[in-house]
């Protein structure tokens, strides 16, 4: 019997300039961003990782230069290399070679004087072609200046070898460990050229970040050792090290190596303590043990639903941040302005009942914020499908739109509950003053009574970020625009393997506040309470002006 | 057929209405006058289900708008004194939204909406804003919404008022022919004389109270010219004489009122004196409606 007037309702907070507007601003804005993420793609450099070491003895006229380069899924790059060595400002030696994820040159030098007697250094220049994956990167290498032997070695982390012997630095070592699937791999490379037939054992160990493995020399009585100070006469062997709990994870040769370990060894670790030890026991060279966090190795395609879960969820924060603008105007329109009017009363004298009339105009508003954020949801989703070419899954798709249209509904009712209690332009300045508090003035008021409670607690500074997201997903409870937010974080956790190391920290903090039963018990009541609230106050109010 | 049973209402500590009681019949225009603020509108908004009563109920030819609301008003039309839309709409939108409550498809009620609204002389304004429209227009709008579903009982509250000469008669007109119908119709107005013409019968109501239920022939009537005499006494005898020279009507013990005086003055006066009656006071009477209704009013305040 009610249909009708509920879809003309429906029909003119839908069909509204207002709304309107601003759905059309959303849906612009969804697919604009939309389209600088897919521009991202396209034209940001992916970071690409190398190792490589260069060595020039100019007395023996000899250049070696062994370079590995690889993208963040440990695939080769293809480009051109570019190798010169400058001296005084001239081009001494220039080289241009193609390489194809690797590069090893052993050459011979022109006995120059200039390279002898001079400052020079040298400049590697890598061009990876623009693609789908990479785009045009030029890397610039460290410059080597030398009279004499210029050698280097780089990468993200380096340690020195120390030669026990002679208390010298005899080489250089560089370490890079990536995790991928069951696959511990290990990229780095040594050059001791002194030795250049020497082998080097690599061991591991689980560590957590903050309790490093003490080393203590065999030789040296009770000496202790820090990281990165091993004294002299420590002589560090195999049996040492397992004993401490070290694992040999391979054996490498002088050069650029790239080693898988065993599956299922390290799987749940983030950092790893590593000692590279001369295998040649006459050598007796061995790293200062190190510690290097694991890199997650992310298929590319994670890489973009990472992207993608968090570009979705921006703007869905953007939405139900904004949006519910709407929703406070759609219950000023049904019930506040129609009452201060007195015009509701004409409405009443139609065959209807007061409850009627209630139910259909918050079924019309219901109706119009779920319709407006499907078309938000929608237009969003299949922009990111087709310019992106990837999509998350249904269910997580479900959920997040859930969580928006629950966060707009639950604003909505309580809006129009408050539209039942007070009419006009006093329902517009309080309903926006709520608005005001629930979106921008909550989460600053949680984050300032957090730190200043944290501190007089003393809690690490350390702890405090975390604290303060488990007191803002507390305070999510009691706000109903926040609400989404439990939503989003059931998605985040299923991509959880995915997203960076920040955004994970903060999931694993506050997962344990966030109870699925509780936040679908919050979501119903903070729908239906003002509801039936406004109805208790609505049947029995004086509707004439 | 309009029953009013027993109905009270009370705003905060102002009582409204105290236990008002009556009923319009159908083929009856039945006028309902008070001052201003005595309780017609209230009575006419609880009669129309939309302000509830603290007591008593209303029935809409029989259906209780109290417990059978939505029935009750499918039987009954209602023209306020101010009528108040949601004022963006259109005047034809706005009719097919409230037709909808009517269980109207939209097809259906554009194509009643024109011709109701044609009727009561809105056809140039259908698509007028419902804020452009005049108090007249609003009165003629709320006229053809409350004939969506042509029903059997009107009510029509102060109706005339800030109407000019035309609308005036639109709606006097309209509610006579409402009776000729065979229709029931509550007529409210704060001046006797605007509903004298239309109504078989006046309900009076002061400070929310019913204080006379009389037809038009007996306002009129005891709004007619008359003599009233004081006497020294009053027996039959005196009564049959002054019955000769019209229609008299005791008042109290000595005071007799001598309605549609057939005669002059000086010859009643003359053969009461001729058989030895003593007249100690004689005054012309002559009453206007408004008068009539004021001294109602005035009896109604002194009996309180």
């Amino acid at each position: 019997m009610i249909l009708t007037p509920v879809l003309h309702d429906f029909k003119r907070g839908m069909l509204r300039l207002s709304t309107l507007i601003i759905l059309a601003l959303f849906i612009a804005s969804g697919l604009g961003l939309t389209y600088l993420l897919r521009y991202q793609f396209l034209t940001t450099a992916t970071p690409l990782n190398r190792v490589q070491i260069v060595s020039i003895d100019p007395s023996e006229e000899k250049l070696y230069l062994e370079m590995y380069v690889f993208d963040e899924q440990l695939n080769k790059v293809k480009g051109d290399l570019r190798f010169t060595i400058t001296c005084n400002g001239e081009t001494v030696v220039e080289m241009m070679k193609s390489i194809d994820g690797y590069i090893k040159i052993v050459d011979r030098i022109p006995r120059d004087t200039s390279i002898t007697s001079s400052r020079c250094s040298a400049l590697t220049q890598l061009t990876a072609p623009m693609s789908y994956l990479y785009s045009y990167t030029v890397l610039y290498n460290l410059s080597v200046n030398s009279k004499t032997i210029l050698y280097s070695i780089e990468g993200a982390s380096t340690t020195s070898l120390i030669n026990r012997s002679t208390n010298s630095l005899a080489g250089l070592a560089t370490l890079k460990i990536f995790r991928r699937d069951a696959e511990l791999i290990v990229i780095g490379g040594i050059y001791t050229p002194a030795n250049p037939y020497a082998e080097f054992d690599i061991y591991v160990k689980n560590i957590s970040a903050t309790s490093l493995q003490t080393l203590t020399g065999r030789s040296s009585g009770s000496t202790s050792l820090g990281v990165g100070s091993l004294p002299q006469y420590v002589s560090i062997s195999a049996k040492d090290l397992e004993k401490l709990g070290f694992i040999r994870i391979g054996r490498v040769k002088q050069g650029i190596f790239n080693s898988t370990s065993e599956p299922n060894i390290y799987m749940n670790t983030s950092y790893l303590q590593v000692v590279i030890v001369s295998s040649t026991q006459d050598i007796d060279i061995y790293s200062n043990p190190i510690v290097i966090s694991v890199s997650k190795v992310l298929k590319e395609v994670d890489v973009r639903m990472a992207r993608i879960l968090n570009t979705m969820i921006s703007l869905i924060g953007t939405f139900t941040t904004f949006f519910p603008i709407v929703g406070l105007y759609l219950a000023y329109i049904y019930i506040a302005k129609p009452r201060s009017q007195g015009a509701l009363e004409f409405l009443l004298a139609r065959p209807v009942t007061r409850f009627e009339i209630y139910m259909s105009r918050a079924l019309a508003g219901m109706i119009t914020l779920v319709v407006a954020s499907t078309l938000f949801f929608i237009s969003t989703t299949i922009s990111t499908n087709v310019m992106l070419q990837v999509s998350l899954d249904i269910n997580s798709l479900a959920v997040l739109f859930l969580g928006l249209t629950i966060s707009l509904l639950a604003f909505y009712s309580l809006c129009y509950f408050l539209s039942t209690v007070i009419s006009g332009g006093k329902y517009l300045a309080l309903s926006i003053t709520i608005y005001l508090i629930f979106t921008f003035i909550w989460q600053i008021v949680i984050a300032i009574i957090s730190i200043t409670t944290l501190r007089l607690q003393q809690v690490e500074p350390v702890k405090i970020v975390e604290e303060m997201a488990r007191n803002q997903y507390r305070s999510y409870y009691f706000n109903p625009i926040q609400l989404s937010n439990f939503y989003q974080l059931y998605t985040q956790k299923k991509y959880v393997d995915v997203l960076p190391s920040l955004q994970v920290s903060t999931v694993k903090a506050v997962e344990d506040i966030v109870n699925p039963y509780l936040v679908a018990l919050t979501s119903i009541l903070w729908i239906a309470t003002p509801l039936v609230l406004g109805w208790i106050v609505f049947r029995k109010a004086n509707l004439s002006r | 057929m309009i029953v009013i049973d027993s109905v009270s209402k009370r705003f905060r500590k102002t009582v409204a209405l105290d236990n008002v009681s009556f009923e319009v019949r159908n083929s009856e225009v039945v006028g309902y006058v008070g001052l201003n603020g005595t309780g017609k509108t209230t009575t006419i908004r609880i009669a129309v289900g939309v302000l509830p009563p603290d007591k008593g109920d209303v029935y809409i030819d029989g259906y209780s708008v109290l417990r059978d609301k939505k029935r009750a008003s499918m039987f009954i039309g209602w023209v306020p004194e101010l009528p108040i839309y949601e004022m963006d709409f259109r005047a034809l939108d706005y009719f097919v939204y409230l037709a909808g409550y009517y269980g109207l498809s939209v097809g259906e009620a554009r194509e009643l909406g024109r011709k109701l609204l044609d009727e009561v002389g809105l056809g140039d304004a259908l698509n007028k804003k419902l804020a452009e429209f005049s108090q007249g227009m609003k009165k003629r709008f709320a006229l053809a919404v409350s004939m969506i579903n042509n029903p059997p009982n009107f009510l029509f509250d102060e109706v005339l008022n800030g109407l000019d000469p035309q609308g005036i008669a639109f709606f006097r007109e309209l509610a006579v022919k409402f009776r000729r119908e065979g229709r029931a119709v509550l007529f409210s107005s704060h001046i006797l004389s605007e509903v004298e013409g239309i109504c078989d019968r006046v309900v009076f109501i002061h400070r929310g109270r019913i204080i006379g239920v009389y037809t038009m022939d007996e306002i009129r009537y005891r709004a007619s010219p008359a003599i009233e005499i004081d006497l020294s006494k009053i027996d039959r005898d005196v009564f049959n004489i002054l019955s000769k020279y019209g229609e008299p009507e005791v008042l109290n013990n000595n005071k007799v009122i001598l309605r549609k005086p057939r005669s002059d003055t000086e010859v009643i006066l003359s053969e009461l004196v001729s058989r030895g009656i003593g007249v100690r006071e004689v005054k012309r009477v002559e009453k206007s409606l408004e008068e009539f209704f004021f001294s109602l009013v005035k009896e109604a305040e002194e009996g309180r």
